[in-house]
């Protein structure tokens, strides 16, 4: 973020001042020209006029010296031409005759000196061998430099006519066309003083113009260009750092203007693909939570009703265990009953009868055992910490599934270790536990085979409990799934598989931990670990997993 | 473990079969009693053994049995 806006200024600064530079100097080249050219024309004209008024003098001149002339009144036509030569302004009036020689000059050490016909005033005629006889006037005068001061000379042939020839004098014979020159020089200095008070004027007041439009011309860059650009860069950082609600405010009618209104709309555009794309993942959060919770809703009614379904199938077993010694207790107390209407109580009789009622007593003592076993199972207490023999919970186990196990011919191994230390735990949800890995390994054994339990002690672990099957085994690919609730690879749909998923529940939340081996076609084995000192609070945190 | 009690005139010969001692063996008791004579089997293996055995006219089965169950042993 720090080199795109040192590198935008650069840029902003470049275009705003090649504009500038373009403009002033435009007007500057164009000011300069115009000023050049104006001053050009104005020194022509005014020389023009210089021109003009020289020449009226030097016609003056002749027209006023004609008299003197005709009548060879030299001196007279001297004083005429000195007189005019005070004027101020000119420099100098002389005469030249024919030959070059000055006959009057009213700079009167001239006088009778012959000029070199090459010399600049002479060259306009005498730049050939044949002098010309007629010049115009642009070929008749000179400008020329004398000291600091300039000056313009003009000159006038003093052409014979025949009032001159037939004069009484004579001095000029007929064959003659020029008679002399009359060369006036007047002084350029107020010419060019007017001249450079011109330029200045004009220099003065070209820099005040060429300041004054650039001045306008710069202003107008930075207000027409260097701020709506900048605007729209400092609009289009902030809209790229994620600024999406910036709106640029351009609004020149021009193609800046259009710029800006096409990137707001776009701007516009991508906030409301932004707030759609926002809404959208709002909205599917929402569904996604919402069909969690019913997931979750569902899974609790299905842990409940898997309670149920298995609170029912242990009552049919039990009520099928129940039954047998009930059925010996009634047909036992019906034999006694009969014995003592008949009145048959002869000793040998009175024996026969004590031993029935043994089995009687018997039968019940175990109904009873039945009995309070099923609640152990039943009872929906709080969890419980006591000090219990897991050999006790494992036979309590055993019981109930005794009938089951006969059913199926399964043989039952037990190797239950006799220096067993007890275990802190919930007796009821320890022997549910083991119940479950019992009911699973009889399940796994529907042709029979061998039930394998085992208590041992484990000076790491605390006490383990293996259960072991002769089923066919689980196969790899099912192994890493079977404590997943809802997992089942029983063929009967009415159980939801969560049975090993309780169990393992139980286990960990004493502490413990439930592992399974199996080789396939070999059965397999549950091992329950659990320490023999749980700690205060792990079991009541529910969920320790000390694996 | 064919026990047998023989009455003085037998009404009839009845073959007992059941898993659950208790259940046998009260069985047996009530029908000896009632002057039957009793055959008890505790597996249907036992109580084909008994049949080839003796003539019974009878016989008691439990159908939900382990091994060949009541209804197998028909």
């Amino acid at each position: 973020m720090q080199e795109a806006p040192l590198s935008s200024n650069r840029f902003r600064a470049g275009l705003a001042v090649k504009l500038a530079i373009a403009v002033v100097a435009s007007f500057t080249a164009f000011l300069a020209l115009f000023s050049f050219l104006s001053l050009r024309e104005h020194r022509r004209h005014s020389e023009e006029l210089v021109l003009q008024s020289a020449d009226r003098i030097s016609d003056l001149i002749q027209r006023s010296t004609r008299y003197q002339m005709l009548h060879n009144d030299r001196e007279a036509l001297y004083e005429v031409i000195a007189a005019i030569g005070k004027e101020p302004g000119i420099r100098l009036v002389r005469i030249f005759n024919e030959e070059g020689r000055i006959s009057f000059s009213t700079d009167t050490w001239e006088v009778n000196r012959v000029v070199d016909k090459r010399a600049e005033a002479c060259y306009g005629c005498h730049a050939q061998a044949a002098p010309l006889e007629r010049l115009d006037r642009p070929d008749r005068y000179r400008i020329f430099q004398s000291g600091e001061r300039r000056v313009l000379g003009i000159i006038r042939p003093i052409e014979n006519q025949p009032a001159c020839s037939n004069a009484a004098c004579h001095a000029h014979p007929a064959g003659r066309r020029i008679l002399g020159v009359i060369d006036v020089n007047l002084w350029l200095d107020g010419v060019d003083r007017q001249l450079a008070e011109y330029r200045n004027h004009l220099v003065f007041y070209t820099g005040l113009a060429a300041v004054l439009a650039s001045l306008v011309g710069v202003g107008f860059i930075v207000v027409v260009v260097h701020r709506p650009v900048k605007d729209l860069i400092a609009g289009t950082h902030k809209v790229a750092g994620g600024d999406l609600s910036h709106r640029l405010s351009v609004h020149s009618r021009d193609e800046l203007g259009e710029l800006a209104d096409s990137f707001n709309r776009m701007t516009a555009d991508l906030e409301r693909a932004r707030e759609e794309i926002t809404a959208w993942a709002r909205t599917l959060e929402e569904r996604v939570q919402k069909k969690t919770r019913e997931l979750e809703r569902a899974q609790t009614s299905l842990v409940a009703s898997e309670k149920m379904a298995s609170l029912g199938k242990l009552a049919a077993v039990v009520a099928h265990e129940v039954n047998n010694p009930l059925f010996g207790i009634l047909t036992y107390a019906r034999l006694v009953l009969k014995a003592l209407e008949q009145n048959q109580v002869d000793p040998a009789r009175r024996a026969e009868l004590v031993d029935q009622l043994g089995v009687i007593e018997r039968e019940s003592r175990r109904c009873g055992e039945i009995v309070r076993n099923l609640l152990t199972f039943a009872r929906q207490s709080p969890p419980r910490k006591e000090p219990q023999d897991l050999n006790t919970l494992v036979e309590r186990a055993l019981t109930l599934l005794h009938h089951q196990l006969e059913l199926q011919e399964v043989g039952l191994e037990k190797n239950l270790a006799a220096d067993l230390p007890l275990c802190r735990c919930d007796g009821h949800q320890i022997q549910q536990a083991i119940l479950a890995l019992l009911m699973n390994a009889a399940e796994a054994m529907r042709q029979g085979g061998t039930l394998r339990v085992a208590t041992e002690r484990d000076e790491a672990a605390g006490v383990r409990i293996r259960i072991r099957d002769t089923g066919p085994g689980i196969p790899p690919e099912v192994l890493p799934h079977i404590f997943e609730p809802f997992f089942t690879t029983k063929e009967d749909q009415h159980r939801t598989g969560l049975g090993l998923t309780v169990a393992r529940n139980i286990i960990e939340q004493h502490g413990g931990n439930l592992a399974v081996e199996s080789v396939a076609g070999q059965g397999a084995e549950f091992v329950i670990a659990l320490p023999t000192d749980v700690p205060v609070g792990v079991s009541a945190g529910g969920n320790g997993g000390r694996t | 473990m064919n026990a047998s009690v023989a009455g003085p005139s037998p009404r009839g010969r009845i073959l007992i079969v059941d898993d659950e001692l208790v259940v046998r063996d009260s069985l047996g008791r009530w029908f000896a009693g009632e002057a039957y004579e009793v055959g008890l089997a505790a597996s249907g293996r036992e109580a084909l053994a008994a049949v080839q055995e003796k003539h019974y006219d009878v016989a008691l089965l439990d159908i939900n049995a382990p091994g060949i169950d009541g209804m197998e042993v028909q």
